[in-house]
């Protein structure tokens, strides 16, 4: 029993070392402006086209569907801001007076791999 | 003339005293010249006071006894005075006289038988003084001659001749001339008492008469009188016959007469005792033109009673229009006659020095032709007739002219003609009236290029007009009135305007007695006619039945002007086609009126009728029970578009119109509607409008029609609608599509169903609505009050607050058609103290986004805002939705169900109340997700946040939720699942709270105060539109 308790208390220390190993690694840090520029991935309306994400520079944006038979001239504007730390927030003003803020944090932010996940934990990709 | 045979009568005189001063001077000297002569030299110069001369006198009796005859060679009497033309006042070579002294003697009876004179010279002058050269008789004025003159009881004059006599006189008084050759005169005559007989042959050669100061001239070569009589009492009963040649008469240097012959005979009855002349079939024949003379002529106190009838045969008018003076013929310069005339006539009225007898004549014409130079495209003809003139030359008084049934021919009409001219000698006033058969082709040449009328008409006219006028067409001056029957008529204008009338009466009248106000009415013609028909080319064709016109034209002479016309129109039926439109209406009546200018024509249009019906093709239909319409028109040709070329000016009230049109299902009348309408403004003053199951009152302006209809603006509008019940999905698909272009027109419903709604373009529409009672779908509205805009594509109804049942509710509303398969929609939309339940009902949506809303019951306020893109069939473009709303509500009770009374049962104690304190929530809608965002709950004892994200508009195909239980412990659980592929829903418990310290400000963290910010946001946004 005393074997046991040894081992899981090995395991757990393995864990903190790990964890601890870890967390004292540096931390994450994002490039705005790799975000300038159209981004998408494949449409869930219609698997032969693509949804679009466009980031300008000066925080504003558009998004659009083409699956949903949506083209990029009809796109609906947000504006983005981007933490360097991955605070990513997306706000959808409409045109009805309405305000949809959207949270998130980002994941990956290459040249090409654009990701970030809410705050349920859903992750979005898209590519250029 | 009177002072002629004064001095005629005067010279006789003095020959015969002086032949018998010669007799008796023979009785005393025994007849020899030797002794006669002196002696009658002698006697004569005592006896004149001027110088005379004789050569030699013989005396005979017993040789021609019982005569007693006395011979005078070569007697001169001289008396100088100055200015005459000669000293000699008397020069006579063969002076014989012979007198039957026996009778003289015997039986008181003076019988000369015979007396000549021949070859002399007879020279009387009187000067400026008056003065005679004449006046040579010596007078013993100291004696007075107390006895009476008595003739003898027989006076016989027989073979008196004189020969070769010329006689000159000259009177510088009273400025006259008059001289003569070859006087010549063959007298018997016989005079007793009460009887006598005379036989004059008088001829003189070469007179020359002249007034000096009047310049009257008279000239003849040769004047042949021949008089015979017989007096008995006071009746002498005679004949004169006359012959002048080659008479010119001359008056200031106007020849009246110009060498022509006159010849008279006259025999003539003289009543002494009254002083009364009577002719008989008088003769004067001048220049071969014969006129008959007769009746009477009497001498009362100074005046002169006269009463003559005058008469001729048919005469050439040419000759006698050659026969008058050079400036009365320059009168008819502008027209030529030809045909016979004869007249009948009397003069009749007092003669004196202040008034002249009238002349009667009636004028008989036949075959006559007439040109008139103005008229020249009118050569009449078949002139016949008469005309019966009163000539009355006396001062301020009027003579005239009748015509009777004078008839006449020009081109392919005749006419017949009565009437009479007032102030013949003056203005020739004019009253005529003209019936005829018109071929109105003829009146062609009368009418402006522009106007052309074909047929044939029957024409009773009454005109009122001079002669002036006439000639100088000056139609403003003329007047006229009167019927035509027309036949076939046809009228073309410009090669424009066309109007045909089968059989019409028409009645003119010139001037005009109607007045418009856009130009002056030269004249009107009324058309009665059971059948016209009007076409403007490439715009209006139409037919009246029964129909009367009362057309009025301008001056149709006046070229500067161009022609107009009026029309007051009434008919049973009339039948219009304009374009593809068709129009039929009952009892028209109205007015036109075109007044072109010299930029534009315009037109003013006045319509009343019944039982309008207009068709355009078969897509549209209009009935309307009563119009009333007034308005105007002016056609611009350099405007391309049809109603700006027309720019129409109309004011209107329609009644009970029923309207159908292709593209409009629904089915749409109108019981009432005035309105104004111009290219610039549509004023619709008061409307009455049902469409399908909505009937409401449209009031407003339109404007910018022009510049909508150039594509260089929008058409305006703000009308106020107010409806008693309007079914806004109908009205909706009534206006659907206007204005859009062919691209949005052309596109196919994506999902191959209905057509979508598209928002009008081109136009800025502002509706203020009052609406009683809405239907939209299944929902009712009571009070629906706000405004509807639409601009060019974008619908918008805003602040429309109405009220239903539930609450107190504002919505503004976006709707955007940019194309059939991408239609935008947002909404901004607040209830106010609400019913949970109501709410559900009113907007089932609300339980797809907020399901577990309807576990609640009360009163709260709701806002959403909300914006997405639908296809065609109004499906959802998912990716597209975002939307945020809010709910808050006091003292709500929980509804029980299984899973709250399970709770309750392990939870609640048995007093707690299912009363919340309060709720607020907030959420959004980000395409296919929605988001709860954290939110408290207290009931009893308990506090609990709860939030989470699932799918949309699939409620739960996909969910993740979280409950937190901050109060009395705290306690959290996690709920995530997926309806797809049968995942199970997967609890996991406990997991870490999130938002205990949420409304803890000391202890709230950085997360948890960003949440708060996010509520914060999309709450004010929300509710920053509420009023």
């Amino acid at each position: 029993m005393k074997r046991k308790k040894s081992i899981i208390l090995l395991i757990i220390t393995a864990l903190c070392v790990v964890i601890g190993f870890n967390s004292c690694g540096d931390p994450m840090s994002f490039d705005s402006s790799l975000l300038i520029g159209k981004w998408r991935k494949t449409s869930k309306y219609d698997s032969t086209k693509y949804e679009y994400y466009r980031f300008d520079a000066g925080g504003n944006g558009a998004t659009w569907d083409e699956g949903d038979d949506v083209s990029e001239n009809e796109a609906q504007p947000f504006t983005w801001t981007l933490t360097s730390t991955g605070d990513f927030t997306l706000l959808h003003k409409g045109e009805m007076g309405q305000v949809v803020p959207k949270t998130y944090t980002m994941l990956t932010l290459t040249a090409t791999t654009l990701s970030f996940k809410d705050s349920y934990g859903e992750r979005y990709t898209y590519y250029k | 003339m009177k002072k002629i045979l004064k001095i005629a009568a005067v010279t006789f005189t003095s020959l015969i005293i002086i032949v018998l001063v010669v007799v008796a001077a023979a009785v005393w000297f025994v007849f020899t010249p030797e002794k006669i002569t002196p002696a009658i030299q002698k006697v004569l110069a005592e006896n004149v006071t001027c110088k005379s001369n004789l050569d030699k006198v013989d005396l005979t009796f017993f040789s021609t006894f019982p005569n007693f005859s006395l011979k005078i060679n070569n007697l001169t009497l001289e008396n100088s005075l100055d200015g005459s033309l000669s000293d000699t006042l008397l020069n006579v070579q063969n002076c014989i006289a012979s007198v039957n002294l026996m009778k003289f003697l015997t039986e008181n009876e003076v019988v000369l038988n015979d007396f000549s004179l021949k070859n002399g010279k007879i020279n009387l002058f009187i000067d400026t003084l008056g003065n005679a050269n004449f006046n040579v008789f010596k007078t013993d004025t100291t004696k007075k001659d107390t006895a009476a003159f008595e003739l003898p009881d027989f006076i016989s004059v027989q073979n008196v001749d004189l020969e070769n006599v010329s006689v000159n006189y000259l009177d510088l008084k009273n400025k006259i001339s008059a001289k003569g050759n070859d006087f010549s005169l063959k007298f018997d005559g016989e005079l007793t008492e009460n009887n006598g007989n005379a036989d004059v042959d008088f001829s003189v050669q070469n007179i020359d008469f002249e007034l000096l100061n009047s310049k009257l001239k008279a000239q003849t070569p040769k004047i042949e009188l021949k008089i015979k009589g017989k007096k008995a009492e006071s009746n002498v009963l005679g004949e004169i016959y006359a012959d002048i040649q080659s008479l010119l008469f001359v008056m200031d240097n106007e020849k009246y007469v110009d060498n022509k012959d006159v010849s008279i005979v006259l025999p003539a009855e003289i009543d002494i005792d009254a002083m009364k002349i009577l002719l008989e079939n008088a003769k004067i024949v001048f220049a071969q033109k014969t006129v008959t003379l007769g009746g009477e002529a009497r001498k009362i106190d100074e005046n002169f009673d006269l009463n003559f009838n005058f008469s001729t045969d048919f005469l050439g008018i040419n000759d006698i229009l050659n026969l008058l003076p050079e400036s009365l013929q320059k009168s008819f310069s502008s027209m030529k006659f030809d045909g016979k005339t004869a007249i009948n006539g009397r003069v009749s009225g007092i003669y004196n020095e202040i008034s002249m007898p009238e002349i009667f004549a009636d004028v008989y014409l036949k075959n006559g032709k007439l040109l008139l130079n103005d008229l020249k495209d009118y050569p009449m003809h078949d002139i016949n007739g008469k005309v019966s003139a009163k000539i009355d030359l006396n001062k301020n008084a009027v003579s005239n002219l009748n015509i009777s049934a004078l008839s006449l021919k020009t081109k392919n009409t005749s006419a017949q003609i009565n009437g009479k001219i007032d102030d013949l000698l003056g203005k020739m006033l004019c009253k005529i009236n003209l019936k005829g058969d018109v071929d109105l082709l003829d009146a062609a040449p009368m009418l402006p290029k522009e106007l052309k009328i074909n047929g044939l008409a029957k024409m009773d006219l009454n005109g009122n007009f001079t002669i002036e006028q006439i000639s100088n067409v000056d139609l403003k001056n003329i007047k006229l009135k009167g019927k035509i029957s027309a036949q076939k008529l046809d009228v073309k204008y410009n090669d424009s305007i066309y109007l045909a009338v089968h059989q019409s009466i028409m009645n003119i009248e010139l001037p005009s007695p109607h007045k418009n106000n856009r130009f002056a009415e030269l004249a009107q013609i009324v058309i009665n006619s059971p059948d016209l028909s009007v076409e403007m080319v490439d715009f209006l064709n139409a037919k009246l039945e029964n129909s009367e016109l009362k057309i009025g034209i301008s001056d149709v002479m006046n070229e500067k002007e161009p022609f107009a016309l009026a029309c007051n129109y009434s008919a049973s039926v009339l039948n219009a086609k304009m374009d593809t439109i068709f129009a039929q209406i009952n009892a028209p009546n109205g007015n036109f009126i075109m007044f072109p200018s010299k930029e534009n024509t315009g037109y003013d249009i006045s319509l009343n009728g019944t039982q309008l019906a207009v068709n355009q093709g078969k897509t549209t239909e209009l009935t309307v029970e009563k119009i009333i319409l007034d308005g105007g028109a002016t056609y611009n040709e350099k405007e391309k578009n049809v109603l700006l070329q027309w720019n129409p000016k109309i004011t209107a009230k329609l009644s009970n119109a029923d309207f159908k049109t292709k593209n409009l299902k629904a089915k749409t009348s109108i019981p009432l509607i005035d309105f104004d309408f111009s290219p610039e403004k549509f004023t619709i003053n008061k409307s009455k409008i049902v469409i399908d199951n909505s009937d409401f009152n449209l009031s407003g302006v339109i404007t910018n029609i022009d510049k909508y209809l150039n594509n260089s603006g929008l058409l305006m509008a703000n009308v106020d609608f107010t409806s008693d019940k309007t079914n806004i999905k109908e009205l909706m698909s009534v206006f659907s599509g206007f204005g859009a272009s062919d691209t949005i027109k052309n596109e196919k419903p994506q999902s191959g169903g209905s057509e979508p709604f598209m928002v009008p373009y081109g136009v800025d529409v502002t509706v203020n609505t009052k609406v009683s009672y809405g239907i939209v779908g299944d929902t009712e509205l009571h009070d629906v009050g706000g405004t509807l805009t639409v601009k060019d594509g974008v619908l918008v109804l805003e602040q429309m607050g109405f009220t239903c049942e539930a609450a107190r509710m504002q919505l503004t509303a976006m709707y955007r058609s940019e194309r059939k398969n991408h239609l935008f929609v947002g909404l901004d939309f607040h209830l106010l103290d609400i019913e949970i339940d109501k709410l559900l009902g009113i907007v089932p949506q609300i339980d797809t986004i907020v399901p577990f809303l309807k576990t609640f019951a009360g009163k709260g306020e709701f806002h959403l805002a909300a914006e997405t893109y639908l296809k065609s069939d109004y499906s959802l473009k998912v990716s597209t939705t975002r939307g945020a709303a809010a709910f808050a509500g006091q003292k709500l009770t929980v509804i029980p169900n299984e899973y709250y009374n399970m709770l309750a049962k392990y939870l609640f104690s048995k007093k707690t109340k299912n009363v919340i304190d309060s709720l607020s929530l907030e959420m959004t809608l980000f395409r296919d997700k929605v988001e709860l965002f954290p939110s408290l709950v207290s009931i009893d004892k308990y506090q609990v946040f709860f939030n989470g994200i699932y799918s949309y508009p699939v409620l739960m195909q996909k969910y993740d939720l979280h409950a937190e239980l901050v109060a009395p412990l705290k306690l959290a659980v996690d709920i995530k699942g997926s309806a797809k592929d049968d995942v199970k829903t997967l609890f996991r418990f406990p997991v870490k709270t999130r938002y205990g310290n949420m409304y803890k400000p000391e202890k709230r963290t950085e997360l948890q105060q960003q949440i708060l910010d996010l509520k914060k946001m999309i709450s004010d946004a929300l509710k920053r539109n509420v009023k």
